[in-house]
Formats: structure tokens, sequence, C-alpha cells
């Protein structure tokens, strides 16, 4: 196993303390790894513990225990600001709520990470600019997002997420508030930025309509990884592929290097050896949901 | 984050709370143009006070007296030696007689001072009726108080251009002669040129010696008091007026500060209100990558430009609310035949420090709010409502 992923997570848990004596475990010690240009989905129902893990992916909360390595670095290990650096260039987050700062206009919103990176305007507003009609909305440059639809302000969003040109896209229900015409739109979008470039990216959804897109759904389940599914659809040439040259592409992926190395190629051992772990893991534990823990926090 | 760009986000976020940003600068302007009123009264009533028993001319003037020591007398020799000093540019001996004058049956004895014309410019002396001393070389004159018309039994009209006899004694014998009233004044005494009055006077009563810059004064004064007379300068005096006034400027200073004081919370207040309203917002830039720093120096930078505009309109509108009570009371004045003054004043570096002063208070205000601010998980922030 000399691949590094993209993401790796080892036996990641978080247990939310609600008063002395009343824990509530949200995620109970997932594992999982990600690679270079594929395009994730955890499904599971609300509750099921997908929000808090993407929030330890993405560095906004700690894990109370296990690791979360992003390019062989544990995100524990970073400092206050270099974790804001690790959000600000090396993830693109996209959330529910599209969550664009309404006192600045569109151009001003896309370019705002830019901006805490310290670039100049000038460089930041040519960005943005060139951003606003890869999401093909170059006719808004002056709208603030108040005079946007919902589907407009996510593609916004989604452009934000992509002006440090990230290499992980993470996104938290990006079509939960949109209605179906723009929710298609939103997750054409997304998938396009997965397939053009080799930009992984990671998507929550509980709308199953999506997981057809998608390369490999992680199926979660109160806590735990229940299931992780290989789409064939989409996988489909290079899966084919790769199983069909499973035995040299064994060998081949000691050498492979990180950027470059083909998605799937090994795939196939990972997903069984994590079924396994998925199966055997310790089962039949506190069921609370995640969201009673939202409500209290 | 750049600054500039700190400062962008700043004041979009003033400007998205319109209403409110301005009634936090009002408060902050409240504070401040009190504060610039009442000092600048206070600074106005110095300059008044100084002005009025300050002349500028007098204020280079050093007087001269006797020491102790016999051998330090005013004699002409003296005068002589005291113009030389460097910087000195007028000096002028007084001597004082007890003269007695004449004038028909009348008999009145007076001190007199002969003096240099140019002394009545040192002391500014201002004639009220008739003109001074006709000439250089004048010597048949003298001005004389009003207050002592009354002495001779005469009146303003009838002793305007008069001959007066007198008579005034001198070591073996008594000087005799006539002196023409030319002019009146307002203050006390009878002054005479210094030729006509002086006589074969040995020494002095008393040597005025002008400077011609002011700030050479205390320097003159020192060589004079090393070559053994007593000497008096009229900033002496100054000095206490400005102490006095110092004290009148703190407590008025005070009273403003307490506006100024109740600004610097409203300034908190709305720092505090606008870190809850923005919560989600903040957790937002949080997880879009900015850091702890550029978000407290946003918060910062808000309060810090709502102390700064507010000082600077609360100057203009102390500064405008003092122009317009003077001109008020400059017309009652004037109506009722008075002088025009000026009652307030404001010296630029007050102006530049109020300013400051406001600019840093808000700072501080700022502080708390931007620290929360700072501090707040941002993931709990995101999901603020």
């Amino acid at each position: 196993m000399a691949k590094t992923p993209v993401i790796k997570a080892i036996n990641l848990s978080k247990t939310f303390k609600l008063s002395k004596d009343n824990e509530v475990i949200a995620l109970h010690s997932v594992s999982f790894e990600i690679y270079s240009g594929e395009l994730i989905c955890f499904f599971g129902p609300s509750g099921c513990g997908k929000s808090t893990l993407l929030s330890m992916l993405a560095g906004l909360q700690p894990p109370t225990s296990g690791e979360v390595i992003v390019r062989g670095k544990n995100l524990a290990t970073l400092k206050k600001k270099e974790l804001a650096e690790y959000r600000r260039s090396k993830i693109g987050m996209v959330f529910q709520q599209f969550n664009l700062i309404i006192s600045m206009n569109v151009l001003e919103n896309i370019a705002l990470p830019m901006a805490f990176g310290g670039m100049k305007r000038k460089r930041r507003m040519q960005r943005a600019e060139h951003l606003l009609e890869v999401v093909d909305l170059g006719d808004k440059k002056k709208s603030v997002p108040a005079n946007l639809s919902g589907g407009q302000q996510q593609r916004i969003a989604i452009a934000r997420s992509l002006i440090n040109n990230p290499w992980i896209i993470m996104a938290d229900e990006p079509t939960g508030n949109l209605d179906s015409k723009s929710a298609d739109d939103v997750m054409k979008l997304l998938i396009s930025l997965s397939r053009k470039s080799k930009r992984t990216v990671i998507l929550i959804t509980h709308n199953p309509d999506y997981l057809q897109y998608v390369d490999r759904i992680f199926r979660m389940k109160d806590g735990r990884v229940d299931k992780i599914e290989v789409n064939a659809k989409t996988a489909k040439v290079e899966l084919i592929d790769a199983v069909s040259k499973l035995d040299k592409l064994k060998s081949d992926k000691e050498e492979a290097s990180e950027e470059d190395e083909p998605i799937f190629t090994s795939e196939i051992s990972k997903i069984e050896a994590e079924k396994k772990e998925v199966m055997s893991g310790k089962a039949g534990k506190s069921k609370e949901k995640e969201e009673k823990n939202n409500e209290t926090d | 984050m750049k600054l500039i760009d700190i400062f962008r986000i700043a004041a979009g976020n003033l400007k998205r709370n319109r209403l409110r940003t301005v009634l936090t600068v009002s408060g902050v302007v409240v504070g401040v143009g009190a504060i610039v009123f009442l000092v600048s009264l206070g600074f106005g009533l110095q300059k008044l006070a100084l002005d009025k028993i300050v002349r500028l001319e007098a204020l280079k003037v050093i007087t001269v007296t006797s020491g102790s020591k016999t051998e330090s007398q005013l004699n002409a020799g003296i005068a002589e030696e005291f113009e030389k000093i460097s910087g000195v540019s007028a000096v002028s001996p007084i001597t004082r007689n007890i003269v007695s004058f004449k004038i028909g049956n009348t008999e009145t004895e007076q001190v007199v001072y002969g003096v240099k014309p140019e002394f009545l410019d040192m002391e500014n002396l201002k004639i009220s009726t008739g003109q001074a001393f006709s000439s250089k070389d004048a010597k048949n004159e003298m001005i004389i108080s009003k207050e002592i018309l009354t002495n001779f039994g005469l009146n303003q009209d009838s002793i305007l251009g008069k001959d007066i006899d007198y008579t005034y004694a001198i070591s073996g014998g008594e000087n005799k002669g006539t002196l023409k009233v030319v002019g009146l004044f307002d203050e006390k005494g009878v002054y005479a040129p210094f030729d006509a009055i002086s006589g074969n006077n040995e020494s002095y009563a008393s040597v005025k010696v002008k400077v011609a810059d002011k700030v050479n004064v205390p320097e003159v004064k020192k060589t004079i008091e090393s070559m053994g007379y007593n000497t008096s300068v009229i900033q002496d005096q100054s000095a206490a007026v400005n102490q006095v006034f110092s004290i009148i400027n703190i407590v008025l200073g005070g009273f403003g500060m307490i506006a100024f004081f109740v600004a610097a919370i409203g300034i908190f207040n709305t720092m505090t209100i606008s870190l809850l309203e923005r919560t989600h917002e903040i957790g937002v830039m949080k997880a879009i990558g900015g850091n702890s720093k550029d978000i407290a120096m946003i918060f910062i930078t808000e309060s810090a430009l709502i102390g700064f505009l507010g000082g600077i309109f609360g100057l203009s509108v102390g500064w405008l609310l003092g122009g317009l009570l003077n001109l008020l009371v400059n017309f009652m004045a004037t109506e009722s035949g008075g002088e025009a003054v000026s009652l307030f004043a404001i010296p630029l570096v007050f102006g530049i420090l109020t300013i400051f002063f406001s600019f840093l208070v808000s700072t501080v205000a700022g502080i708390w709010p931007a620290r929360r601010a700072a501090k707040l998980n941002p993931l709990e922030a995101l999901r603020y409502e």
C-alpha cells in the first residue's frame, strides 16, 4: 500500500458531551481513504453523522479520537493559523445555505478566500470574473446575493470554493435548498468539476437521485460507514479496465505517482478491506442522533 | 489579509447598517463635540484674559529697578550699557519726581514720571483724548490721567492745550517751568518728556528695557540680573493665568468626557450587537479560510472607524457651535456698545488630539467584541442563525 490517498481517515470518532453523564456518539471509529480525482458521496439519513464527518475532514472541529490525514499531513498537528490556511487554499467548502456574505457583491464574495490570503485586489477580481464565467453567471458581476436565485447563489458559492484552486471540494447538501431544476444545474457543475479537472469532490446528500453520477458511495448509518459502493456506471470504462488489469495494476501502483495515478486502480482491493472493517465494526452502540447534539450546541 | 481589504470589509459593514452606524457615530459626535465646545470656551477665555492683561508688546518689556546694593544705581551710564546687550531694541529710563502744579490759585502735588516717547508704546498707553507727545524732542508737554482732572478743578475740554506752571525740588534748588497738557488717558499717573522733567536727576526710578524678540526675554533678563539689578516681566503673571485656565480647561474637558464615556459605551454596545448579528457570517468566513486575526481586525477597524468619523464630525460640530454662540454674544455685545471678542479658540494640536483620542478610545471599545469574534468556534458559528 504505497499509494498515498488525498484524504485518509483513521478510526475517526466523535463524541458530544451533552452534560456530565450524557454523551452522544456521533461517529464510531470510521476509517476510509479517498483518492485524487474521485467524486465521493456520503449518503445516509439525517443524523447519521455525515456532516460531523465532513466538518472534521475540513478541519472545522477535531475528532474525539482518530486522525484525518490530508496528503500526508495530520490535521491535528496544524496550528490554528495553518488550519485556516488549509481551509482557505486546500479545500473549498459549499454549504446547503450557500452562505454568501450579504454585504458583498458577487465578485467580492467569490474573491473573499483570496483576500484572506492577502492577494492583490486586481488579481483576485480577475480570477473571480473568470470563475463567474465558469459557473455561467458572467452577467451578474455587480449583483448582490440578495438579488440572485438560490441556484445562482449556490453557483456563486461553488465559484468561491474554487478561487484558490483547492485539491478538494467539500459540498454539504449543496442542493438541499434548491428546486429540482437548480439542483440539477448545481450537480452538473459539481460533476463537471470533478470530471474536467482531477479535483476530488466530496458530496453529502440524502437525495438518491444523484448517486448515479458519483464514483463511490459511502453509505452511512448511525455514525458508521455501512457500505462503500463503487458506481459501475460512472466508473465504467476505468473500472472495467481496472478490474481486467487488476493484477497488472497491483504491481504498477507501487510506482504510481500521487498526482497522476488513475482513480480506481487501488479501489477494488481497498473496498474489500473496508467492507470487512465496516462489517466487523463494533456494532450496537448508541444510536442517538447527531441532530440531538446540534440542537443542544 | 491586507489592511486595505480589512478596511474595505469594515467600511462595507458600517454601510450595511447605515442607521445604526449613524446613531453610534452621533453618540461620539455629541461626546467629542461637548469636549471641543467646552474646552475651546476655556481656551478662548484664557486667550481673552491674556490678551487683556498682557499685550503682545508688553511681553517684550523688562522693568529694571535698582538692586539692593548701593553701587547698583540706575543712571544714564547703566541705561547705555543695557542698550548694548544683544537683543535689546529700546531702553527707556523713567524718573519719578513729586511735582507741584499751580493753576490760578489751585496748587496740587503729583507724582510725575519722566519718560521717553517710546515708553508710551512699551506700556501700550492709549491716549483717549488729545494726542501723545507731539515729537521725539518735545519738551514742554505732558499727558495726564483723567482721574486727576478734578484735582485741577477742570474738565476735559478746558485742560487740553493749557500751560501749567510747575516746580519740583532737585538737589540744591528747584526746577521751574510750564508744561502744556496735550493728551489725556484712562490709566493713572502723569507723564512728561524725560528731558523736561528729569532735570539733573542722578538716578532713575526704573528703566524699561524692550527686547526685540520675545524669545530672548529670559536671556536678557538674566544678563541684567547678573549686573545686580532687579527685574520683573509681565510674563510671570501670564504664567499664573495659564495655570488657572489649565485647571478650568481640565474641569470643562471633564464634563465633556462624561458625554464621551457614554459614547464609548455606545460603540461597545453596537459592536457587541454586531457580533451577535454576524456570528453566522463569521462562521462562514472562518470556514472558507479567514483566520482569527483578520476577523478580529475587521471588528476593531469598524469601531476605530466609528471613533474616527465621530472625532472629525464632533470637532466640526463643537467648532460650529462655538462659532454660532460667539456670533450671538458679539451681536448682543455690539448692540449694547461693547467690544466684539472671540470667546472660543481651538488650538490645532488640541483639535488633532481630540480626533486621535476619539479614535483611540473607540478602538479600545472594540477590542472585547473583536476578541470574542476571533474566538468563535467556526462550526458553532455556522449553525448560529
